[in-house]
Protein backbone atom coordinates (compact mmCIF):
# COMPACT_ATOMS: atom_id res chain seq x y z
CA UNK A 1 0.00 0.00 0.00
CA UNK A 2 0.73 3.35 -0.93
CA UNK A 3 0.56 6.84 0.29
CA UNK A 4 0.53 9.79 -1.69
CA UNK A 5 2.43 12.38 0.08
CA UNK A 6 4.55 15.07 -1.07
CA UNK A 7 7.20 13.30 -0.04
CA UNK A 8 6.98 11.43 -3.57
CA UNK A 9 8.16 14.83 -5.10
CA UNK A 10 11.43 14.26 -3.67
CA UNK A 11 11.48 11.22 -5.97
CA UNK A 12 11.53 12.74 -9.34
CA UNK A 13 13.82 15.72 -7.60
CA UNK A 14 16.73 13.93 -7.10
CA UNK A 15 18.23 11.70 -5.01
CA UNK A 16 16.04 10.89 -2.37
CA UNK A 17 17.00 10.31 1.42
CA UNK A 18 19.12 12.92 0.92
CA UNK A 19 17.41 16.49 2.36
CA UNK A 20 17.95 19.82 0.65
CA UNK A 21 20.30 20.91 2.58
CA UNK A 22 22.95 18.18 1.64
CA UNK A 23 22.19 19.50 -2.14
CA UNK A 24 24.57 21.70 -3.18
CA UNK A 25 24.66 25.46 -4.51
CA UNK A 26 26.53 26.87 -7.00
CA UNK A 27 28.92 28.22 -3.77
CA UNK A 28 30.04 25.21 -2.40
CA UNK A 29 31.28 24.29 -5.97
CA UNK A 30 34.33 26.19 -6.29
CA UNK A 31 35.22 23.91 -3.19
CA UNK A 32 34.52 24.89 -0.02
CA UNK A 33 32.71 22.63 2.44
CA UNK A 34 29.41 23.24 3.72
CA UNK A 35 29.01 24.36 7.45
CA UNK A 36 26.72 20.88 8.09
CA UNK A 37 28.31 18.29 9.53
CA UNK A 38 30.07 16.53 6.40
CA UNK A 39 30.29 12.76 5.65
CA UNK A 40 31.55 11.21 2.80
CA UNK A 41 28.07 10.43 1.89
CA UNK A 42 27.80 14.30 1.86
CA UNK A 43 30.46 14.82 -0.64
CA UNK A 44 29.49 12.12 -2.94
CA UNK A 45 25.45 14.08 -2.82
CA UNK A 46 28.02 17.35 -3.16
CA UNK A 47 29.67 15.65 -6.46
CA UNK A 48 26.35 14.08 -8.08
CA UNK A 49 24.12 16.57 -7.53
CA UNK A 50 26.25 18.85 -9.78
CA UNK A 51 23.41 17.37 -12.41
CA UNK A 52 20.56 17.22 -10.23
CA UNK A 53 17.61 19.93 -9.36
CA UNK A 54 18.28 22.15 -6.45
CA UNK A 55 15.71 22.00 -4.04
CA UNK A 56 14.36 25.73 -3.73
CA UNK A 57 15.11 26.86 -0.71
CA UNK A 58 11.61 27.80 0.05
CA UNK A 59 10.02 24.55 0.04
CA UNK A 60 11.99 23.31 3.07
CA UNK A 61 12.56 19.19 3.06
CA UNK A 62 11.09 18.54 6.71
CA UNK A 63 13.23 15.78 7.65
CA UNK A 64 11.60 15.25 11.10
CA UNK A 65 8.26 14.47 9.86
CA UNK A 66 9.44 12.37 6.74
CA UNK A 67 11.57 10.30 9.35
CA UNK A 68 8.35 9.76 11.66
CA UNK A 69 6.08 9.15 8.98
CA UNK A 70 8.52 6.34 7.78
CA UNK A 71 8.74 4.96 11.01
CA UNK A 72 4.75 5.40 11.22
CA UNK A 73 4.28 3.22 7.67
CA UNK A 74 7.16 0.58 8.57
CA UNK A 75 5.64 0.01 12.23
CA UNK A 76 1.63 -0.28 10.15
CA UNK A 77 3.74 -3.38 7.81
CA UNK A 78 3.17 -1.10 5.05
CA UNK A 79 5.04 0.03 2.26
CA UNK A 80 6.52 2.98 1.92
CA UNK A 81 7.63 5.15 -1.09
CA UNK A 82 11.67 3.75 -0.42
CA UNK A 83 10.45 0.51 -0.86
CA UNK A 84 8.25 1.18 -4.02
CA UNK A 85 11.82 3.01 -5.20
CA UNK A 86 13.80 0.26 -4.10
CA UNK A 87 11.81 -1.93 -6.42
CA UNK A 88 11.69 0.10 -9.58
CA UNK A 89 15.84 0.30 -9.10
CA UNK A 90 16.39 -3.38 -8.61
CA UNK A 91 14.04 -3.90 -11.44
CA UNK A 92 15.36 -1.41 -14.21
CA UNK A 93 18.71 -2.79 -12.52
CA UNK A 94 18.12 -6.45 -13.12
CA UNK A 95 16.80 -5.32 -16.79
CA UNK A 96 20.25 -3.74 -17.25
CA UNK A 97 22.35 -6.79 -15.98
CA UNK A 98 20.24 -9.44 -18.69
CA UNK A 99 22.49 -9.94 -21.38
CA UNK A 100 21.12 -13.00 -22.34
CA UNK A 101 19.15 -12.21 -25.37
CA UNK A 102 16.20 -14.38 -24.27
CA UNK A 103 12.78 -13.91 -25.41
CA UNK A 104 10.15 -12.84 -23.04
CA UNK A 105 8.62 -16.44 -23.48
CA UNK A 106 11.86 -18.30 -22.55
CA UNK A 107 12.33 -16.27 -19.57
CA UNK A 108 9.76 -16.72 -18.47
CA UNK A 109 10.21 -20.39 -18.77
CA UNK A 110 13.41 -20.61 -17.39
CA UNK A 111 12.04 -18.37 -14.43
CA UNK A 112 9.64 -21.46 -13.83
CA UNK A 113 6.74 -19.29 -14.23
CA UNK A 114 3.22 -20.93 -15.32
CA UNK A 115 3.09 -19.95 -18.96
CA UNK A 116 -0.31 -19.03 -20.04
CA UNK A 117 -2.71 -21.49 -22.27
CA UNK A 118 -2.24 -20.99 -26.03
CA UNK A 119 -4.33 -23.98 -27.43
CA UNK A 120 -7.62 -25.61 -27.06
CA UNK A 121 -6.00 -28.89 -26.45
CA UNK A 122 -4.73 -27.61 -23.16
CA UNK A 123 -8.16 -27.43 -21.90
CA UNK A 124 -8.31 -30.90 -22.03
CA UNK A 125 -9.04 -33.05 -18.95
CA UNK A 126 -5.75 -34.97 -19.20
CA UNK A 127 -3.31 -31.56 -19.94
CA UNK A 128 -5.01 -29.84 -17.53
CA UNK A 129 -4.04 -32.53 -15.09
CA UNK A 130 -0.82 -32.37 -16.36
CA UNK A 131 -0.35 -28.89 -16.15
CA UNK A 132 -1.00 -28.90 -12.38
CA UNK A 133 1.43 -32.03 -12.22
CA UNK A 134 4.04 -29.45 -13.20
CA UNK A 135 3.48 -26.09 -11.83
CA UNK A 136 1.39 -27.08 -9.01
CA UNK A 137 -0.95 -24.98 -7.20
CA UNK A 138 0.01 -22.00 -8.68
CA UNK A 139 -1.25 -23.48 -12.29
CA UNK A 140 -4.78 -22.56 -11.29
CA UNK A 141 -6.26 -25.56 -12.08
CA UNK A 142 -8.65 -27.29 -9.56
CA UNK A 143 -7.27 -30.11 -7.96
CA UNK A 144 -10.48 -32.01 -8.51
CA UNK A 145 -9.96 -32.60 -12.61
CA UNK A 146 -7.34 -35.22 -10.84
CA UNK A 147 -9.62 -37.89 -9.36
CA UNK A 148 -12.44 -39.77 -11.64
CA UNK A 149 -15.50 -38.50 -11.45
CA UNK A 150 -18.71 -40.46 -10.38
CA UNK A 151 -19.67 -41.77 -13.89
CA UNK A 152 -15.86 -42.85 -14.36
CA UNK A 153 -16.03 -44.23 -11.07
CA UNK A 154 -19.11 -46.17 -12.09
CA UNK A 155 -17.94 -47.31 -15.82
CA UNK A 156 -14.65 -48.77 -13.86
CA UNK A 157 -16.50 -50.93 -11.31
CA UNK A 158 -18.49 -52.09 -13.88
CA UNK A 159 -15.71 -53.24 -15.63
CA UNK A 160 -14.21 -54.35 -12.30
CA UNK A 161 -17.48 -57.01 -11.91
CA UNK A 162 -16.07 -58.51 -14.67
CA UNK A 163 -12.58 -58.40 -14.79
CA UNK A 164 -12.43 -58.22 -11.14
CA UNK A 165 -14.34 -61.07 -9.74
CA UNK A 166 -14.66 -61.07 -6.19
CA UNK A 167 -10.92 -62.38 -4.62
CA UNK A 168 -12.74 -64.55 -1.54
CA UNK A 169 -14.95 -66.23 -4.46
CA UNK A 170 -11.74 -67.06 -6.66
CA UNK A 171 -9.89 -68.59 -3.99
CA UNK A 172 -12.75 -70.49 -3.44
CA UNK A 173 -13.38 -72.04 -6.53
CA UNK A 174 -9.30 -72.33 -6.87
CA UNK A 175 -9.30 -74.53 -3.99
CA UNK A 176 -12.49 -76.41 -4.67
CA UNK A 177 -10.77 -77.27 -8.13
CA UNK A 178 -7.39 -78.33 -6.90
CA UNK A 179 -9.78 -80.20 -4.26
CA UNK A 180 -11.30 -82.07 -6.74
CA UNK A 181 -8.58 -83.02 -8.60
CA UNK A 182 -6.90 -84.06 -6.45
CA UNK A 183 -9.74 -86.62 -5.52
CA UNK A 184 -9.94 -87.15 -9.15
CA UNK A 185 -6.33 -88.34 -9.25
CA UNK A 186 -6.47 -90.27 -6.06
CA UNK A 187 -9.95 -92.32 -7.14
CA UNK A 188 -8.30 -93.42 -10.13
CA UNK A 189 -4.81 -94.27 -8.37
CA UNK A 190 -7.07 -96.82 -6.47
CA UNK A 191 -8.88 -97.85 -9.53
CA UNK A 192 -5.52 -99.01 -11.22
CA UNK A 193 -3.70 -100.50 -7.62
CA UNK A 194 -6.88 -102.43 -7.41
CA UNK A 195 -6.76 -103.78 -11.08
CA UNK A 196 -3.08 -104.45 -10.98
CA UNK A 197 -4.19 -107.18 -8.24
CA UNK A 198 -6.51 -108.97 -10.54
CA UNK A 199 -4.62 -108.89 -14.07
CA UNK A 200 -3.08 -111.78 -15.01
CA UNK A 201 -6.55 -113.49 -14.23
CA UNK A 202 -8.02 -111.02 -16.51
CA UNK A 203 -5.50 -110.96 -19.31
CA UNK A 204 -5.92 -114.62 -19.51
CA UNK A 205 -9.35 -114.68 -19.94
CA UNK A 206 -9.53 -112.25 -22.37
CA UNK A 207 -6.78 -113.67 -24.66
CA UNK A 208 -9.38 -117.16 -24.58
CA UNK A 209 -12.17 -114.88 -25.61
CA UNK A 210 -9.56 -113.24 -28.11
CA UNK A 211 -8.76 -116.33 -29.46
CA UNK A 212 -12.57 -117.47 -29.98
CA UNK A 213 -13.82 -114.49 -31.54
CA UNK A 214 -10.87 -114.62 -33.55
CA UNK A 215 -11.75 -118.29 -34.98
CA UNK A 216 -15.69 -117.35 -34.95
CA UNK A 217 -14.69 -114.23 -36.94
CA UNK A 218 -12.52 -116.13 -39.03
CA UNK A 219 -15.35 -118.57 -40.07
CA UNK A 220 -17.78 -115.85 -40.92
CA UNK A 221 -15.16 -113.39 -42.94
CA UNK A 222 -14.01 -116.24 -44.93
CA UNK A 223 -17.36 -117.22 -45.98
CA UNK A 224 -17.98 -113.68 -46.87
CA UNK A 225 -14.63 -113.58 -48.38
CA UNK A 226 -15.12 -116.74 -50.58
CA UNK A 227 -18.17 -114.94 -51.68
CA UNK A 228 -16.89 -112.29 -52.57
CA UNK A 229 -13.31 -113.95 -54.53
CA UNK A 230 -15.94 -116.03 -56.56
CA UNK A 231 -18.04 -113.09 -57.64
CA UNK A 232 -14.54 -111.11 -58.79
CA UNK A 233 -13.57 -114.76 -60.55
CA UNK A 234 -16.66 -114.74 -62.52
CA UNK A 235 -17.26 -111.25 -63.25
CA UNK A 236 -13.27 -109.63 -63.44
CA UNK A 237 -12.95 -106.96 -61.00
CA UNK A 238 -13.60 -106.29 -57.16
CA UNK A 239 -16.89 -105.17 -55.99
CA UNK A 240 -17.41 -104.21 -52.58
CA UNK A 241 -19.96 -106.82 -50.60
CA UNK A 242 -22.06 -103.27 -49.05
CA UNK A 243 -22.57 -102.39 -52.91
CA UNK A 244 -26.36 -102.97 -53.64
CA UNK A 245 -25.24 -104.09 -57.17
CA UNK A 246 -23.19 -107.19 -54.80
CA UNK A 247 -26.63 -108.88 -54.53
CA UNK A 248 -27.92 -108.85 -57.97
CA UNK A 249 -24.77 -109.58 -59.56
CA UNK A 250 -24.25 -113.13 -57.04
CA UNK A 251 -28.07 -113.57 -57.89
CA UNK A 252 -27.30 -113.21 -61.78
CA UNK A 253 -24.21 -115.42 -61.21
CA UNK A 254 -26.05 -117.89 -59.65
CA UNK A 255 -28.64 -117.97 -62.25
CA UNK A 256 -26.09 -118.38 -65.08
CA UNK A 257 -24.74 -121.23 -63.08
CA UNK A 258 -27.71 -122.63 -62.79
CA UNK A 259 -28.02 -122.59 -66.75
CA UNK A 260 -25.08 -123.70 -67.09
CA UNK A 261 -25.79 -127.10 -64.45
CA UNK A 262 -28.82 -127.85 -66.49
CA UNK A 263 -26.86 -127.43 -69.98
CA UNK A 264 -24.71 -129.16 -68.98
CA UNK A 265 -26.57 -132.07 -67.24
CA UNK A 266 -28.59 -131.63 -70.50
CA UNK A 267 -25.52 -132.67 -72.24
CA UNK A 268 -24.45 -135.09 -69.73
CA UNK A 269 -27.89 -137.10 -70.49
CA UNK A 270 -27.44 -137.18 -74.17
CA UNK A 271 -24.39 -137.97 -74.01
CA UNK A 272 -25.18 -141.07 -72.05
CA UNK A 273 -27.79 -141.69 -74.55
CA UNK A 274 -25.80 -141.59 -77.42
CA UNK A 275 -23.41 -143.70 -75.96
CA UNK A 276 -25.76 -146.29 -74.71
CA UNK A 277 -26.71 -146.13 -78.10
CA UNK A 278 -23.77 -146.54 -79.67
CA UNK A 279 -22.23 -149.43 -77.46
CA UNK A 280 -25.43 -150.98 -78.32
CA UNK B 1 -23.67 -95.13 -57.93
CA UNK B 2 -21.17 -96.26 -55.57
CA UNK B 3 -17.25 -96.04 -55.03
CA UNK B 4 -15.44 -97.55 -58.21
CA UNK B 5 -12.18 -99.58 -57.80
CA UNK B 6 -9.80 -98.42 -60.40
CA UNK B 7 -9.97 -101.94 -62.45
CA UNK B 8 -13.59 -101.42 -62.84
CA UNK B 9 -13.03 -97.61 -64.05
CA UNK B 10 -10.53 -98.78 -66.28
CA UNK B 11 -12.50 -101.04 -67.55
CA UNK B 12 -15.23 -98.85 -68.05
CA UNK B 13 -13.44 -96.33 -69.98
CA UNK B 14 -11.95 -98.91 -72.93
CA UNK B 15 -15.20 -100.18 -73.12
CA UNK B 16 -16.20 -96.46 -74.51
CA UNK B 17 -12.37 -95.67 -75.38
CA UNK B 18 -11.23 -96.27 -79.12
CA UNK B 19 -8.31 -98.58 -79.71
CA UNK B 20 -5.48 -98.10 -77.10
CA UNK B 21 -2.50 -96.30 -78.41
CA UNK B 22 0.28 -94.65 -76.64
CA UNK B 23 -1.23 -91.54 -76.11
CA UNK B 24 -3.56 -93.24 -73.83
CA UNK B 25 -1.31 -94.20 -71.80
CA UNK B 26 0.24 -92.58 -68.48
CA UNK B 27 0.76 -92.90 -64.75
CA UNK B 28 -2.02 -92.78 -62.50
CA UNK B 29 -1.99 -89.20 -60.14
CA UNK B 30 0.40 -89.19 -57.45
CA UNK B 31 2.58 -91.82 -58.69
CA UNK B 32 5.15 -89.73 -59.72
CA UNK B 33 6.23 -85.90 -57.75
CA UNK B 34 7.23 -82.81 -60.00
CA UNK B 35 10.60 -80.94 -58.01
CA UNK B 36 9.86 -77.51 -56.63
CA UNK B 37 10.41 -74.48 -58.78
CA UNK B 38 12.25 -71.79 -56.98
CA UNK B 39 10.26 -68.92 -58.48
CA UNK B 40 12.20 -65.59 -58.60
CA UNK B 41 10.08 -64.02 -55.39
CA UNK B 42 11.43 -66.87 -53.51
CA UNK B 43 15.21 -65.42 -53.19
CA UNK B 44 15.10 -62.08 -51.77
CA UNK B 45 13.48 -61.01 -55.16
CA UNK B 46 16.30 -59.49 -56.89
CA UNK B 47 16.81 -56.97 -54.22
CA UNK B 48 20.68 -57.93 -52.95
CA UNK B 49 22.10 -55.15 -54.56
CA UNK B 50 19.89 -52.13 -54.30
CA UNK B 51 18.48 -50.08 -50.67
CA UNK B 52 16.69 -52.56 -49.73
CA UNK B 53 19.81 -54.69 -48.38
CA UNK B 54 20.57 -52.00 -45.89
CA UNK B 55 17.02 -51.00 -45.05
CA UNK B 56 15.28 -52.04 -41.72
CA UNK B 57 14.25 -55.40 -42.15
CA UNK B 58 10.53 -56.54 -40.99
CA UNK B 59 10.09 -58.12 -37.92
CA UNK B 60 10.27 -61.49 -36.88
CA UNK B 61 7.42 -63.71 -38.48
CA UNK B 62 6.71 -61.32 -41.42
CA UNK B 63 6.50 -62.83 -45.22
CA UNK B 64 6.41 -61.13 -48.31
CA UNK B 65 3.01 -59.64 -48.83
CA UNK B 66 0.58 -58.24 -45.86
CA UNK B 67 3.20 -56.49 -43.42
CA UNK B 68 0.26 -57.20 -40.70
CA UNK B 69 -0.25 -60.67 -40.89
CA UNK B 70 3.01 -62.76 -39.81
CA UNK B 71 3.58 -66.35 -40.88
CA UNK B 72 2.40 -67.45 -37.28
CA UNK B 73 -1.38 -65.45 -37.90
CA UNK B 74 -2.29 -66.63 -41.77
CA UNK B 75 -1.64 -70.55 -41.50
CA UNK B 76 -4.26 -71.75 -39.14
CA UNK B 77 -2.28 -75.44 -38.69
CA UNK B 78 -0.37 -72.75 -36.76
CA UNK B 79 -2.84 -72.21 -33.92
CA UNK B 80 -1.87 -74.96 -32.79
CA UNK B 81 1.35 -74.42 -31.17
CA UNK B 82 1.27 -69.93 -31.44
CA UNK B 83 -2.48 -69.60 -30.47
CA UNK B 84 -1.95 -67.88 -27.35
CA UNK B 85 1.39 -65.82 -28.38
CA UNK B 86 0.18 -62.29 -27.36
CA UNK B 87 -1.77 -63.85 -24.31
CA UNK B 88 1.59 -65.15 -22.87
CA UNK B 89 3.32 -63.57 -19.86
CA UNK B 90 6.74 -62.37 -19.93
CA UNK B 91 8.86 -62.03 -16.26
CA UNK B 92 12.44 -60.47 -17.54
CA UNK B 93 14.79 -62.04 -15.54
CA UNK B 94 16.90 -60.95 -12.95
CA UNK B 95 19.39 -63.33 -11.84
CA UNK B 96 21.16 -63.32 -7.82
CA UNK B 97 24.20 -62.70 -9.41
CA UNK B 98 22.76 -59.32 -11.17
CA UNK B 99 21.64 -58.60 -8.25
CA UNK B 100 24.65 -59.25 -5.88
CA UNK B 101 26.68 -57.03 -8.35
CA UNK B 102 23.78 -53.99 -8.59
CA UNK B 103 23.95 -53.71 -4.06
CA UNK B 104 28.17 -54.32 -4.72
CA UNK B 105 28.15 -51.20 -7.19
CA UNK B 106 26.31 -49.12 -5.08
CA UNK B 107 23.12 -49.23 -7.54
CA UNK B 108 20.69 -50.45 -4.59
CA UNK B 109 20.48 -49.70 -1.22
CA UNK B 110 20.01 -52.96 1.00
CA UNK B 111 19.22 -50.89 4.00
CA UNK B 112 16.06 -50.50 2.18
CA UNK B 113 13.03 -52.69 0.92
CA UNK B 114 13.90 -53.45 -3.00
CA UNK B 115 10.94 -53.76 -5.04
CA UNK B 116 10.10 -53.45 -8.49
CA UNK B 117 10.42 -49.32 -8.30
CA UNK B 118 13.45 -49.60 -7.09
CA UNK B 119 14.80 -52.37 -9.54
CA UNK B 120 13.62 -49.99 -12.06
CA UNK B 121 15.16 -46.65 -11.18
CA UNK B 122 18.43 -48.09 -11.15
CA UNK B 123 17.77 -48.39 -14.82
CA UNK B 124 20.01 -51.29 -15.15
CA UNK B 125 16.75 -53.03 -15.03
CA UNK B 126 13.88 -53.11 -17.30
CA UNK B 127 10.49 -53.88 -17.28
CA UNK B 128 7.70 -52.74 -19.72
CA UNK B 129 4.07 -53.57 -19.64
CA UNK B 130 3.25 -52.68 -23.15
CA UNK B 131 5.16 -55.83 -23.86
CA UNK B 132 3.20 -58.07 -21.53
CA UNK B 133 5.92 -57.64 -18.95
CA UNK B 134 4.72 -58.59 -15.54
CA UNK B 135 7.30 -58.14 -13.42
CA UNK B 136 10.79 -59.56 -11.84
CA UNK B 137 11.55 -62.82 -12.25
CA UNK B 138 14.52 -64.16 -9.54
CA UNK B 139 16.57 -66.80 -10.70
CA UNK B 140 19.20 -68.87 -9.12
CA UNK B 141 22.21 -68.08 -11.28
CA UNK B 142 24.61 -66.70 -9.03
CA UNK B 143 23.08 -68.28 -5.54
CA UNK B 144 26.40 -69.58 -4.28
CA UNK B 145 27.96 -66.04 -4.70
CA UNK B 146 24.59 -64.25 -2.92
CA UNK B 147 24.84 -65.89 0.19
CA UNK B 148 28.65 -65.38 0.40
CA UNK B 149 30.23 -62.32 2.60
CA UNK B 150 31.52 -59.85 0.53
CA UNK B 151 35.05 -58.11 1.25
CA UNK B 152 34.65 -54.45 1.06
CA UNK B 153 38.12 -52.28 1.57
CA UNK B 154 39.05 -54.66 4.24
CA UNK B 155 35.55 -55.48 5.90
CA UNK B 156 33.85 -57.97 5.74
CA UNK B 157 30.24 -56.82 4.26
CA UNK B 158 27.50 -59.27 4.39
CA UNK B 159 25.63 -57.74 1.68
CA UNK B 160 22.86 -60.57 0.83
CA UNK B 161 20.18 -59.61 3.48
CA UNK B 162 17.70 -58.31 1.69
CA UNK B 163 14.41 -57.46 2.12
CA UNK B 164 13.24 -58.40 -1.63
CA UNK B 165 9.55 -58.30 -3.56
CA UNK B 166 8.96 -59.67 -6.99
CA UNK B 167 6.87 -61.28 -8.84
CA UNK B 168 8.00 -64.85 -9.94
CA UNK B 169 11.07 -66.37 -7.72
CA UNK B 170 12.60 -70.25 -8.23
CA UNK B 171 12.86 -71.96 -5.49
CA UNK B 172 16.71 -72.36 -5.36
CA UNK B 173 16.73 -68.49 -5.46
CA UNK B 174 14.20 -68.10 -2.47
CA UNK B 175 16.01 -70.67 -0.51
CA UNK B 176 19.53 -68.66 -1.39
CA UNK B 177 18.04 -65.51 -0.19
CA UNK B 178 16.62 -66.67 3.28
CA UNK B 179 19.86 -68.76 3.77
CA UNK B 180 21.41 -65.49 3.55
CA UNK B 181 19.27 -63.83 6.21
CA UNK B 182 17.01 -62.42 3.62
CA UNK B 183 13.11 -62.14 2.75
CA UNK B 184 11.41 -62.63 -0.18
CA UNK B 185 7.90 -62.06 -1.17
CA UNK B 186 6.27 -62.59 -4.40
CA UNK B 187 3.54 -60.02 -5.36
CA UNK B 188 0.78 -59.33 -8.08
CA UNK B 189 1.16 -56.03 -10.07
CA UNK B 190 -1.99 -55.59 -12.71
CA UNK B 191 -1.04 -53.71 -16.02
CA UNK B 192 -1.50 -50.39 -14.64
CA UNK B 193 -0.19 -50.28 -11.13
CA UNK B 194 2.82 -51.61 -12.99
CA UNK B 195 2.80 -49.20 -15.50
CA UNK B 196 3.06 -46.73 -12.35
CA UNK B 197 5.62 -48.92 -10.26
CA UNK B 198 7.91 -48.95 -13.30
CA UNK B 199 8.49 -45.49 -13.53
CA UNK B 200 6.62 -42.90 -11.09
CA UNK B 201 8.07 -40.12 -12.04
CA UNK B 202 6.83 -39.96 -15.52
CA UNK B 203 3.16 -41.55 -13.72
CA UNK B 204 3.27 -38.64 -11.40
CA UNK B 205 3.97 -36.64 -14.43
CA UNK B 206 0.88 -36.97 -15.53
CA UNK B 207 -1.30 -35.97 -12.67
CA UNK B 208 -2.45 -39.47 -12.26
CA UNK B 209 -3.51 -40.29 -8.47
CA UNK B 210 -1.62 -43.44 -7.41
CA UNK B 211 -3.63 -46.69 -8.55
CA UNK B 212 -5.13 -48.82 -6.33
CA UNK B 213 -3.32 -52.82 -7.08
CA UNK B 214 -6.17 -55.34 -7.77
CA UNK B 215 -5.98 -59.20 -7.57
CA UNK B 216 -4.21 -61.16 -9.58
CA UNK B 217 -6.39 -63.07 -11.93
CA UNK B 218 -7.62 -67.10 -11.69
CA UNK B 219 -4.69 -68.87 -13.51
CA UNK B 220 -2.15 -66.89 -11.20
CA UNK B 221 -4.64 -67.32 -8.05
CA UNK B 222 -2.66 -70.68 -7.07
CA UNK B 223 0.45 -69.20 -7.34
CA UNK B 224 0.47 -66.20 -5.35
CA UNK B 225 -1.44 -68.20 -2.24
CA UNK B 226 1.23 -70.70 -1.93
CA UNK B 227 3.24 -70.10 0.54
CA UNK B 228 6.18 -72.19 -1.15
CA UNK B 229 6.35 -69.23 -3.44
CA UNK B 230 5.98 -67.22 -0.46
CA UNK B 231 2.96 -65.03 -2.33
CA UNK B 232 1.88 -62.41 -0.48
CA UNK B 233 -1.45 -64.03 -0.35
CA UNK B 234 -0.80 -66.31 1.53
CA UNK B 235 -1.39 -66.70 5.39
CA UNK B 236 1.97 -65.90 6.94
CA UNK B 237 1.94 -68.77 9.51
CA UNK B 238 2.21 -70.58 6.21
CA UNK B 239 5.30 -68.47 4.78
CA UNK B 240 6.79 -69.25 8.03
CA UNK B 241 6.26 -73.34 7.99
CA UNK B 242 7.36 -73.43 4.04
CA UNK B 243 10.52 -71.33 5.26
CA UNK B 244 11.53 -74.03 7.60
CA UNK B 245 10.51 -76.92 5.16
CA UNK B 246 12.86 -75.05 2.55
CA UNK B 247 15.66 -74.77 4.44
CA UNK B 248 15.55 -79.25 5.73
CA UNK B 249 14.58 -79.30 1.88
CA UNK B 250 17.65 -78.05 1.12
CA UNK B 251 19.83 -78.23 3.58
CA UNK B 252 20.93 -75.08 5.39
CA UNK B 253 20.41 -73.83 8.57
CA UNK B 254 18.31 -71.15 8.90
CA UNK B 255 19.69 -68.14 10.43
CA UNK B 256 18.29 -66.54 13.80
CA UNK B 257 16.89 -63.45 13.28
CA UNK B 258 17.32 -61.62 16.25
CA UNK B 259 19.10 -59.16 15.09
CA UNK B 260 16.57 -55.99 15.71
CA UNK B 261 18.62 -53.58 13.82
CA UNK B 262 16.87 -54.75 10.77
CA UNK B 263 13.78 -56.23 11.69
CA UNK B 264 11.96 -53.10 11.03
CA UNK B 265 13.18 -53.51 7.68
CA UNK B 266 12.78 -56.97 6.60
CA UNK B 267 9.73 -57.20 8.00
CA UNK B 268 8.10 -54.51 5.92
CA UNK B 269 5.54 -55.66 3.29
CA UNK B 270 2.98 -53.72 1.09
CA UNK B 271 -0.87 -53.59 1.51
CA UNK B 272 -2.25 -56.44 -1.29
CA UNK B 273 -3.46 -52.63 -2.63
CA UNK B 274 -0.05 -50.54 -2.42
CA UNK B 275 1.82 -49.67 -5.32
CA UNK B 276 4.73 -47.65 -3.03
CA UNK B 277 6.02 -47.72 0.27
CA UNK B 278 4.82 -45.06 2.30
CA UNK B 279 2.09 -44.10 -0.68
CA UNK B 280 -1.80 -45.37 -0.24
CA UNK B 281 -3.75 -45.89 -3.59
CA UNK B 282 -5.66 -42.66 -4.22
CA UNK B 283 -3.20 -39.96 -3.30
CA UNK B 284 -1.43 -37.61 -5.95
CA UNK B 285 1.56 -36.87 -5.37
CA UNK B 286 2.63 -33.17 -6.97
CA UNK B 287 6.23 -32.68 -7.12
CA UNK B 288 6.09 -28.95 -8.13
CA UNK B 289 4.91 -28.08 -4.64
CA UNK B 290 6.27 -31.32 -3.10
CA UNK B 291 2.94 -32.03 -1.71
CA UNK B 292 0.35 -35.22 -0.93
CA UNK B 293 -2.96 -34.27 -2.15
CA UNK B 294 -5.59 -37.20 -0.45
CA UNK B 295 -9.14 -37.31 -1.82
CA UNK B 296 -12.15 -36.90 0.58
CA UNK B 297 -15.07 -38.13 -1.33
CA UNK B 298 -16.19 -40.98 0.64
CA UNK B 299 -16.92 -43.24 -2.92
CA UNK B 300 -13.16 -42.52 -3.82
CA UNK B 301 -12.24 -43.23 -0.16
CA UNK B 302 -13.91 -46.59 -1.02
CA UNK B 303 -12.85 -47.94 -4.02
CA UNK B 304 -8.95 -46.81 -3.30
CA UNK B 305 -9.59 -48.60 -0.25
CA UNK B 306 -10.79 -51.91 -2.26
CA UNK B 307 -13.19 -52.92 0.89
CA UNK B 308 -15.03 -54.95 -1.67
CA UNK B 309 -18.66 -56.69 -0.50
CA UNK B 310 -19.70 -59.69 -2.21
CA UNK B 311 -23.59 -58.92 -2.20
CA UNK B 312 -22.76 -55.23 -3.75
CA UNK B 313 -20.21 -54.11 -5.91
CA UNK B 314 -18.36 -51.20 -5.03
Amino acid sequence: MRLNVNFRLAVSVGRIGYPARYATTSASQSGSVQKSDATNEDKLSQQQSDTDVVYSSTDTFREDIYLEFNREMLFRGLETADDDIDRQRLKETEEKRNVSRMRPWHQMLVNKQVPPVQFNWQLDRNALKARYAKYGKKSGVNPGLLWPTDKELDEQLALNRDMQPYLPDVVRKHNAEQKAEALRQSKRIAEVEANEKKYAKVLAAFEAEQLKAVKEIDEVEAKRQEKIREIQEYFGYWIDPKDPRFGAMQAQKEAEEKKVAKATQKADILRKKVATVTNT
Amino acid sequence: MGSKSATERALNYLRRAPRVTLTDVRDNPGARTKGRLVRKKDNMAGQQYNDLRGAGKPPLGWIWGDFYKPWQRIYPGATFFNQDINLRREYPPLSLLELQRLIDLGWLDPSLPIDLTALCNTRQYRCDPSLRQFGVQLTDEGASVFAAKVNLEGASVFAAKVNLEVQWASETAIAAVERAGGVVTTAYYDPIALTAAVDPLKWFEKGEPIPRRHSPPADLIGYYTDARHRGYLASPPAVEAARSELALKIGYALPDRTDDAQHDMLAARKDPLQVFFGLAPGWVVNLADQTLLKPKNPRLLHYYSGRLDASKDS
